[in-house]
């Protein structure tokens, strides 16, 4: 049976006239019995895989939330609203027959670690020379030009055994911002969010950095090692990728944190004379701009999947008309 | 009124959680349990499931196809697609480049797809075995059928790869899981040679269904075991001894399907691959596809769905398993009409002056002839993928015409009901053959392999062109000292 235990503590807090305001909120889950599917011996032929609950996991995390309310004589009234949260979760027990269908091998397991973690290899740039690639522990496919993977278990053989866990793709925090402001007849808001000290795949550096047979690919290729242009992190081109290098690396890790300023609105309120009781003249923007790391090549930071259709920008102006 | 509403409501909610316990407690629908397999008619359809799971194999966990284990590892094709990344496991296996971590499709999946059909034979043994054979007339051909069905799959899986778990339907589950793979090259072949002696001992010559394996097609199936068993090897898989006993006990078996009476060469190559012709004169055991048979995709093998010439409208995807020079050299001829044994790949054949073996325009399109014998729709180089990378020939001998009734599009890659013969009498005069000249018997053997070239020197009536003319310039003939 699947259990969950899970303990909230949380405050929520005024003062100075309830000008500053807020609420803490830390909360603790585990849940234990968790329901998965063991692989099963292909020997065992078709129909016997069942569920069992076998896995354990905890969650912890944190949401802190304060805002402020001022204003100046009659006619200025802000409101300004701030909130951030952090999560971790950590596998805490996972029996052994169901491993192999998780991140991890023999020597590192999953155990400790989150579902969103990455496992994989290190590299440590790219070969330069054959003298490199002779002086380097042995990799199948090493070459001038190619990724060099680290020998993470010092045995002299870059093979599964030297991946290990690369980081996650969970977010140290998620936050988000808000302003409402009046003055007089006008009135504006502006709200932002984004996740900050986060890390993961680029798909695109996949594109714009190596060589595929299939598919087009990116300007990045230009850039490819050559012996005359080693000052690069774009591997040697070439159709036979026998080095593998598709593979899970911190090659493709960027820094994948960003910004989104989501919704700006802006409003002016008029009192006619007849018919209406009130009119509001307003325009509106979405996803006006936002900031990401450089060395995140995709063009939108929250879309992290191959075929990301970008969220479009969107601008709006309207009358709210009553009667 | 409201109290009425109220007590209503209370009521109904007594009833839910009153039922609540039988309700989760009920018997699934749509769900075979093992309880409701025991009549003979159910038992017999797990027989049927049995020969079901031997075409089972899927475009990337092939179980009958040998394109790609066979083919493309050899020098006979390449991948073809797009590009070299284009199921790019099929690229490492073309490469012998096997440390790709990720070979899920293909090398784990076909040997999963194989599993699924040995278990499926361990499931009727068992079933079989149960019954009376006084309920059950078909008991000991039954048993028999299934021992063949197992060691078609365990040999190809012995093929693909060499050391693998053996056992039979009496080991439980949990004896199977400590099963080891570290049978002897020798045990391991007895132990499935085994199988198909039961097959022998206990199946009829003739079948009164189709498709059913036979006697015939068990011994025809243990001479060419026995025939890579002859090769004997080290565990570094070099052959160190050929075992005459072995090669001799292939001739016998050869010789009983030979001198059966049974079988015979189809009059043209053609017809072993085209489905009007199946279950021909040359067929001894086929997997059965049908198209039209009350279901709406029908029974169809797709593991060469992705086959098909990518530029030509009438298939339209996806221009894997091209065929390669050196193929196409191999089937030059010279003025006696023979191989050009060893001169055939010094350069590229010039098909528009070397004479070829018919074969050739049998098994891959080139620009210009007849693609699968329709001389209205010639192949062209337009219709090839990626000719920068794979060349401009296509494979064909597997594929069918887009107008072919057997054929059927299911979304982007395409099945074909055409049975796909497992043995045929070509294969048993050849791997006779090729047991009397290891043996020292060429005057045995030559006979044998003329009957083969003499069939293929009369296979052109279906390669004319649309002007009535060959494509090629065809000269093979019997070959004599």
């Amino acid at each position: 049976m699947e259990t969950t235990d899970e303990i909230n503590v949380g405050t929520d807090f005024a003062f100075l006239n309830n000008k500053v305001f807020g609420s803490f909120d830390y909360f603790t889950r585990k849940t234990t019995g968790i329901l998965i599917t063991p692989p099963v011996a292909a020997t065992l032929g078709e129909g016997q895989t069942k569920a069992v609950n076998g896995a354990s996991k905890s969650n912890k995390g944190w949401e802190f939330m304060a805002g402020y309310r001022g204003s100046a004589g009659n006619d200025l009234k802000y409101n300004i609203t701030a909130n951030i949260t952090h999560f971790r979760d950590k596998i805490t027990e996972l029996p052994e027959n169901v491993r192999p269908a998780y991140a991890g091998n023999i020597d590192n397991t999953i155990i400790g670690h989150s579902q969103f973690d990455i496992f994989g290899y290190k590299t440590d740039g790219l070969f330069q020379s054959q003298a490199d690639v002779e002086a380097a522990p042995t990799q199948i496919g090493a070459g001038p030009g190619r990724i060099k993977y680290v020998d993470i278990n010092d045995d002299g053989v870059i093979n599964s055994f030297d991946q290990t866990w690369i980081g996650t793709t969970l977010p140290a925090a998620e936050y988000g911002l808000r302003l409402d402001m009046t003055y007089k007849k006008l009135d504006i808001s502006v709200f932002g969010s984004g996740v900050a000290g986060r890390e993961g795949f680029d798909v695109y550096t996949v594109f714009n950095n190596l060589m595929r047979g299939r598919e087009n690919v990116g300007p990045g290729v230009f850039n490819g090692w050559t012996p005359q242009n080693t000052d690069t992190n774009v591997p040697a081109l070439t159709l036979k990728d026998n080095n593998g290098e598709g593979r899970t690396s911190d090659y493709f890790i960027v820094n994948t944190s960003y910004f989104k300023l989501r919704n700006i609105q802006l409003g002016y309120n008029i009192t006619p004379k007849a018919i209406f009781s009130n009119l509001r003249i307003y325009g509106m923007a979405d996803n006006l701009f936002w900031t990401k790391s450089k060395s995140y090549l995709s063009p939108d930071p929250e879309r992290i999947d191959l075929d990301p259709v970008p969220i479009p920008k969107t601008f709006t102006f309207g009358i709210n008309a009553s009667f | 009124m409201k109290k009425n509403i109220i007590l209503g409501v209370f009521a109904v909610g007594i009833l839910a959680v009153s039922s609540c316990e039988k309700e989760l407690d009920y018997t699934p629908t749509g769900v075979l349990s093992s309880s409701d397999l025991t009549s003979p008619k159910a038992i017999d359809g797990l027989v049927t499931s049995a020969y079901a799971a031997i075409g089972n194999g899927d475009m990337i966990g092939p179980i009958y196809s040998n394109w790609v284990y066979g083919s493309v590892r050899s020098d006979d094709t390449y991948k073809g697609g797009g590009g070299t990344g284009d199921v790019g496991e099929i690229d490492a296996l073309e490469h012998y480049n096997l440390v790709q971590p990720t070979m899920d499709a293909f090398v784990t999946r076909t040997w999963r797809n194989l599993f699924k059909s040995i278990s499926r034979c361990n499931v009727a043994l068992r079933a079989v075995t149960g019954l009376d054979e006084a309920a059950y007339p078909e008991k000991k051909s039954r048993l028999a059928e299934l021992h063949f069905l197992r060691a078609h799959s365990y040999f190809t899986m012995k093929l693909l790869y060499k050391n693998i778990p053996i056992f039979d339907e009496n080991v439980s589950q949990e004896e199977i899981l400590q099963i080891s793979n570290d049978l002897s090259n020798e045990e391991s072949w007895n132990k499935i040679a085994a199988d198909f002696q039961y097959a022998i001992d206990n199946l009829p010559e003739v079948q009164p269904e189709l498709a059913r394996a036979n006697k015939l097609a068990a011994q025809a199936y243990l001479a060419k075991l026995r025939l890579y068993q002859a090769y004997e090897q080290d565990v570094n898989h070099k052959v160190t001894n050929i075992n005459k006993s072995r090669l001799q006990e292939v001739v016998n078996l050869a010789k009983a399907v030979v001198s059966s009476g049974k079988y015979s060469l189809s009059p043209d190559i053609a017809e072993n691959f085209l489905p009007e012709t199946e279950n021909g004169p040359e067929s001894i055991f086929a997997i059965q596809f049908s198209i039209n048979d009350g279901t709406t995709a029908g029974r169809m093998s797709y593991e060469d769905g992705l086959n098909y010439p990518h530029g030509a409208s009438q298939y339209g995807c996806c221009g894997f398993h091209a065929g390669s020079q050196n193929l196409v050299n191999a089937h030059t001829t010279d003025a006696n009409g023979w191989p050009n044994f060893d001169s055939f790949n010094n350069s590229i054949a010039d098909l528009s002056i070397a004479t070829v073996d018919p074969r050739l325009d049998h098994t891959i399109g080139i620009d210009g002839h007849p693609y699968k014998y329709d001389n209205t729709l010639p192949f062209s180089n337009s219709w090839v993928r990626d000719a920068g990378v794979y060349g401009n020939f296509h494979t064909m001998r597997f594929q069918q015409a887009a107008s072919s009734g057997s054929y059927f599009k299911l979304g982007p890659f395409m099945g074909t009901a055409k049975n796909y013969d497992i043995l045929r009498f070509d294969d048993v005069l050849l791997i006779l053959a090729e047991a009397y000249i290891q043996l020292g018997q060429q005057d045995l053997a030559l006979p044998l392999i003329n009957q083969v070239r003499e069939r293929a020197a009369n296979s052109t009536s279906k390669l004319k062109k649309a002007d009535g003319t060959f494509a090629s310039k065809y000269n093979v003939k019997a070959i004599h000292k």
